[in-house]
């Protein structure tokens, strides 16, 4: 089996996505990409299921309230990685918000939801109770750190597993 | 007929009118009417009733064949497209001629948004080829003298083939692309063997980036998808389809039809992966049967330099065509932009304009044709060249590749001539006479050869035959690498032939069972001559009753056999027997023959002195009872001959 997967990262501004993907796979294309056309591409191969597959991670540029997300980079995607920063609360929001346009663009592709900069627990913000309901209804959660690598490579596992089983 | 039927309801048809109609009346008065009108125009009555009642069916049936027409057509289309087309096609086109003929603006309005962007796009994709062409041209013209590529080859030691190949390269294509169009995945990729690739994943998935991110940034509705984007020396070249791009990483310039070819193959791949690229989620095993679509695309296109007279033609052409187009564009564009209902005025002003512009648009676009019509014919002559060229060249390499001895390893252009490079067995054939032969003139072929030892069994046995020189009437062939003499020759040859011929490269063994030797031969056939030959004696004398004639005639012999047997390397030797008569029984017959063998081999000996015959004596045993004298004897007193062949000889000396 030799699968290709499109995976988009998305997340609000400065949640770490970019970070995430750079400590995941060693880059070879210039940020510059990010800044010009807003997107940026990397590639890792990956074994799941016993299978070979190739990860092909579109880092997409954040939105904030100047630059909304191309909607053109989200279609085509079998999963999603949705990221919030652990220290802003309104990023999960967000992620979520973001998760309901993906949803309605590619359909129920698998999604994880990244909370990010797990090593700052100091000026930590989500609550746990939240996060349980959010868990509740289904959504699949993990706490990551791009700083540390905690959790870096569980999260690109779980989508892999997710797109690999869709 | 229409008697035998009676009248039986008359009334029914007219009634509803009469009754209408005549209301004043008394109904008496009516009836009697009615009665006489009865009896007068009965049948014409009823018959008129009749048309009246299909005049008014028709109304409804109308209606009804209104509303079911649609469906008629839906039910016609799924079962023969075609018929109906074919029904439709003449009222269809009527309607459109009387149309035009009655409004043509109307028909113009529909069609307007089509035509446009066709027409510049048709325009922009000819003009991007002229434009690719000259570059070409440009680039070719420049190019060195073969001299110059020679002293490069020279210097960097590399093969004059390869010099003139790099200096001549048009353009590459190191790579090709499948992508899938929503993701941007790669779903196949082919590339040239003599490069290092890009990854294709992360290739294909920028470039749809890139594509996505150009058509939101400066897309307006209907954009053109991207067609190339440069980067570095390279141009990535992208056909676009609905599924499916195709994009091509291109080194130089590839000519204009690569595009048409390109857009070819995102068409088979979307007819023959219809059903995977609707099914696709992720999983790209199903296209790797489209690797030969994109192998197919990777080629590569050597230079044809071209004189420097066209590419002034073309640049001339080129400007005027461009004037033409910034006039005709600037227009359509001022057109085009204006809102609908400021067209039409605003064509009415552009057809004024145009009548004023006329003047000069027309001297414009006479020396425009001119300069065209000029290309179009240089064109053509060079098309023809073109042609002929590669005709030549294609004609070239086949008569090399059957012809023996010869192996072409390298072949380009350098202009107006051929430049090859190969290997060539002296033995094989004329390289030369090869091209001629093909039609090829030899002198705009610049070869270069290196000499080789084929072991074709053609060039193997011309080989044997320069090295062996076989004399008339002895054959060589090859079977498999056996070479096999046959027919005849003289000893000396054989023996030669029997050490050089396993020496010869391609020769395993050398087989001549078939081959006489003639010396051999000769040697018997003297031998044979010598045992016919007798000296005879006067009866009970040991004295040979020989004269000079005799003498003569056996030292021609012998000298013969002697010289023969040197030929043939042969050792012989001549045994004399001695016969005596009956009547000589009694004066000691042994002593008798004895001694007339003797005396025979004394006067041999004479007539050769030191010879390497050896003169053996035999005597006779068997000779008295019934012997017959030989042929020119009546008696049986004489000594004759035979000839003994003891086996080969040594060397001469
Ligand atoms: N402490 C900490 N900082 C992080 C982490 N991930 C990202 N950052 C920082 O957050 C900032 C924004 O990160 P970036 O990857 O550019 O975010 P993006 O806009 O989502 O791509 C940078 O200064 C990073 O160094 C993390 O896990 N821990
Ligand atoms: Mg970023």
């Amino acid at each position: 089996m030799t699968a290709r997967y499109k995976v988009c990262m998305l997340g609000a501004f400065a949640v770490g996505k970019t970070s995430l993907v750079r400590r995941y796979v060693h880059s070879i294309f210039s940020d510059k990409y990010l800044t010009t056309v807003g997107v940026k591409v990397e590639k890792r191969d990956v074994t799941v299921g016993g299978d070979t597959a190739s990860l092909v991670l579109w880092d997409i540029q954040g939105e904030d309230d100047l630059v909304s997300i191309r909607e053109s980079y989200i279609r085509g995607a079998h999963g999603v990685l949705l990221v919030a920063d652990g220290t802003r609360k309104e990023t999960l929001d967000k992620a979520l918000e973001l998760h309901e346009r993906t949803r309605k663009l590619v359909g129920p592709v698998p999604a994880v939801i990244l909370l990010n900069k797990s090593d700052l627990t100091a000026e930590w913000e989500l609550d746990d109770d939240h996060i349980a309901s959010l868990e509740s209804e289904g959504r699949a959660i993990l706490r990551t750190s791009a700083q540390t690598g905690a959790g870096v490579g569980e999260a690109f596992d779980a989508i892999a597993r997710g797109m690999h089983e869709a | 007929m229409a008697d035998s039927e009676t009248p039986r309801d008359d009334a029914t048809p007219a009634e509803p009118e009469a009754g209408r109609g005549d209301e004043a009346r008394s109904s008496e008065d009516r009836r009697d009417l009615q009665e006489v009108r009865r009896l007068l125009v009965g049948d014409e009555i009823k018959r008129l009733g009749q048309l009246e009642q299909e005049v008014e069916d028709l109304v409804p049936r109308a209606v009804d064949v209104g509303r079911i027409l649609p469906d008629a057509i839906d039910a016609a289309n799924a079962e023969d497209t075609a018929r109906l087309g074919e029904s439709l096609t003449p009222a269809v086109e009527g309607a459109l001629h009387r149309s035009v003929r009655k409004n043509p603006r109307a028909l113009a309005d529909v069609l307007f948004p089509v035509l446009g962007p066709a027409i510049r796009k048709a325009i922009q994709t000819s003009l991007a080829g002229m434009i690719e062409s000259f570059n070409r041209t440009l680039e070719n013209s420049v190019s060195p003298s073969s001299l110059k590529w020679r002293l490069e080859a020279r210097r960097t030691g590399r093969p004059f083939a390869e010099v003139v190949l790099l200096h001549t390269l048009v353009y590459r294509v190191e790579q090709v692309f499948l992508i899938h169009a929503e993701s941007g995945l790669a779903l196949a990729h082919a590339q040239s063997p003599t490069i290092t690739a890009e990854d294709p994943d992360l290739v294909s998935a920028m470039l749809k980036a890139l594509e996505d991110f150009a058509s939101d940034s400066f897309g307006e509705g209907e954009r053109d998808p991207i067609q190339q984007v440069a980067f570095g020396d390279k141009v990535l070249h992208v056909a676009a389809g609905p599924k499916v791009l195709v994009a091509a990483v291109v080194r130089g310039n590839p000519p204009p039809d690569y595009s048409v070819r390109m857009a070819e193959a995102v068409e088979r791949v979307h007819t023959d992966f219809g059903d995977e690229l609707e099914e696709f989620s992720g999983e790209t095993a199903p296209f790797d049967r489209a690797d030969d679509v994109l192998a197919a695309l990777l080629d590569e296109k050597i230079a044809r330099p071209k004189s420097a007279k066209l590419i002034m033609v073309v640049w001339v052409v080129i400007t005027l065509i461009a004037l033409g187009l910034l006039a005709w564009g600037v227009t359509a564009f001022i057109t085009w932009r204006m809102d609908e209902r400021d067209r039409r005025n605003a064509q009415e002003q552009q057809v004024k304009d145009l009548g004023e512009n006329f003047g000069v648009l027309s001297n414009l676009s006479q020396s425009m044709e001119q300069a065209i019509a000029e290309l179009a014919a240089s064109q053509d002559v060079r098309d023809q060249a073109l042609a002929a060229k590669a005709e030549r060249r294609r004609r070239l390499i086949a008569a090399m590749h059957t012809a023996p001895g010869l192996m072409v390893m390298e072949i380009g252009d350098d202009g107006d001539r051929l430049l090859l490079t190969g290997l060539r067995d002296p033995d094989g054939a004329d390289p030369d006479q090869v091209m001629r032969d093909a039609g090829v003139d030899p002198a705009v072929v610049e070869a270069l050869w290196q000499p080789f030892m084929s072991f074709e069994p053609s060039i193997v046995l011309t080989r044997s035959g320069r090295v062996l020189d076989p004399p008339d009437g002895l054959d060589l062939a090859m079977r498999g690498d056996v070479l096999v003499a046959s027919g005849t020759a003289d000893h000396a040859w054989i023996i030669r032939a029997r050490l050089l011929a396993p020496t010869i490269a391609g020769v395993s063994a050398y087989e001549d069972d078939g081959v006489t030797d003639l010396d051999v031969a000769a040697l018997q056939a003297v031998a044979a001559r010598m045992a016919a030959m007798h000296v005879s004696f006067p009866p009970g004398s040991p004295e040979p009753a020989i004269d000079d004639d005799v003498r003569m005639a056996l030292s021609a012999v012998i000298d013969e056999l002697e010289a023969t047997a040197g030929r043939a390397d042969r050792l012989v030797r001549v045994e004399l027997r001695g016969h005596i008569e009956s009547q000589e029984i009694g004066h000691g017959v042994l002593d008798l023959k004895q001694r007339r063998c003797e005396a025979v081999k004394h006067e041999l000996e004479l007539l050769h002195e030191g010879v390497r015959l050896f003169f053996v004596v035999v005597e006779q045993q068997d000779d008295v009872a019934g012997a017959t004298p030989p042929a020119g004897l009546d008696h049986l007193r004489f000594v004759d001959f035979a000839v003994i062949d003891t086996g080969a000889g040594g060397d001469d000396g």
